[in-house]
């Protein structure tokens, strides 16, 4: 374990957070068929309101800041809020669908911002398949422009596409768009319910047909898990950093202990710090609570619990209750003990196979 | 080390670095996102005090008044530390 690792460790057992997602605003230009916002109609945060939040936020201690929507970058005053993140001192990170971003935005980026890494979302590899899920004409092309520009000015770029029943077929086409823009690339194998519980966007779901062939060697060029790993709850005894290693806000100032389980903690508006609210919330205990609990009831029964990806967020959205094993992990488990499995057994017959004993980082690690 | 940023002039963290110090200890995150520098507590607290107006002359002596160490020591080890942070484009 080196140093950061050490620290990363403390502040789970300690319930320290060290990262912060901000959802500046729902405002978008795109329009996407599976989004997971449910915006309110209140009026979003202004200018001083988010300066304000983000002092609270810098106070509280936190490094690393995503500023996400909607999509950030609609907000005029976004440079302007970058600014202030900065002068804060915070590691900034930028969730976008860089429709906006040309040479000069990618310019002002760079001068202004200083963002350590720009996560930017890609539905296909061609246009017809992105732009059926943004529902934007043009917006393949603007993507790729906007990653050579960001790329030309040595900005980190991590390419994020959920599979979907659309762009299955092209995943390695996807893979060699990733590699031919010189940026990192990451597949997700789960598509998560509307914010407010809508199941809709599950039907975008690639299938299990699909999941099945996704696991086994046939994609393993493509696959970012060479071999499939395993959990590993014995360091870090919760299933993920929900109310424990960060936090996130809505545009409207309020707290959840993550992205995806939307259980209101307070507004930051409302608050005098985030220390008084972390410690003393109601909430984020029995966030924490059921965190530490899954691992020793609801992974501990089932049989593919060794391999589930856990998220208590999207198990409370699809089945109201967060520690209940739903479809999509106990399916993407499944295929990857039975692949695992495989391996393993060519390994005790005597073939070299790496990376057997290796673990996956848990979400927010 | 150059000399503008570490002798005789008044050193400055990067302004583009994104860091926090907790319990003594500086998570240090540039933006070419590729390392994450974690510091130890006298190069955290050294860290903390390059603000662009302390001199490195200025900065051997806090850290001489808060730490168990003589002015030698301290001086060789503020110029060293000051020097891996220039190679590692830290300083600015």
């Amino acid at each position: 374990m080196n140093a950061y690792q050490a620290i990363i460790a403390r502040n789970w057992k300690s319930a320290t957070p060290y990262s912060a997602l901000f959802e500046l605003t729902y405002i978008c230009n795109h329009a996407c068929s599976f989004c997971y916002n449910c915006p309110t109609g209140q009026k979003e945060l202004n200018t001083q309101q988010v300066f304000e939040a983000l002092r609270k936020i810098a106070d509280f201690g936190v490094l690393f800041l995503t500023l996400s929507g909607g999509e950030p970058l609609c907000r005029k005053d976004f440079f302007e809020i970058a600014r202030e993140a900065q002068r804060l001192h915070f590691a900034i990170r930028i969730y976008t669908n860089a429709f906006l971003i040309d040479e000069a935005m990618a310019e002002r980026l760079k001068q202004e911002v200083h963002p350590f890494e720009l996560e930017i979302s890609l539905h296909g590899a061609r246009p017809e398949t992105h732009e059926a899920l943004t529902r934007v004409p043009g917006s393949f092309q603007k993507l790729v422009n906007a990653v050579k520009a960001l790329r030309r000015r040595d900005m980190k770029v991590l390419l994020k596409t959920p599979i979907t029943n659309l762009n299955m077929g092209e995943v390695r086409e996807i893979k060699a768009l990733a590699e031919e823009l010189d940026s990192d690339l990451h597949f997700d194998n789960v598509i998560t319910p509307k914010d407010d519980g809508d199941q809709e966007p599950l039907q975008l779901g690639a299938g299990e047909e699909f999941m099945k062939r996704w696991w086994s060697e046939e994609f393993k060029d493509v696959r970012e898990e060479k071999v499939p790993l395993r959990r590993d709850d014995q360091e870090i005894s919760a299933v993920c950093g929900t109310g424990r290693s960060g936090f996130a806000l809505d545009p409207y100032g309020n707290i959840y202990p993550c992205v995806q389980w939307r259980r209101r903690v307070a507004n930051i508006l409302e608050i005098p710090s985030m220390r008084e609210v972390w410690r003393g919330s109601s909430v984020l205990k029995e966030i924490r609570r059921v965190a530490e609990e899954i691992p020793q009831t609801t992974l501990k029964n089932s049989e593919v619990g060794d391999f589930t990806s856990f998220c208590a967020g999207v198990a409370w959205l699809q089945t109201g209750d967060p520690t209940k094993m739903y479809p999509q992990a106990e399916l993407l488990a499944r295929y990857r003990k039975r692949t695992y499995v495989e391996l393993q057994a060519r390994a005790a017959a005597g073939e070299v196979i790496e990376g057997l004993d290796q673990t996956f980082e848990k979400c927010g690690e | 080390m150059t000399e503008s940023s570490a002798v005789g002039g008044a050193p400055r963290r990067h302004p583009t670095a994104g860091f926090r110090i907790f319990e003594g200890q500086a998570t240090i995150v540039m933006p070419d996102g590729s390392f994450i520098h974690v510091l130890n507590e006298i190069g955290s607290r050294v860290w903390d005090l390059l603000n662009g107006q302390r001199t490195e002359s200025e900065i051997v002596d806090r850290i001489c008044a808060e730490f168990e160490t003589s002015r030698e020591v301290a001086e060789k080890d503020v110029r060293e530390f000051l020097a891996a942070l220039e190679a590692n484009r830290m300083l600015g």
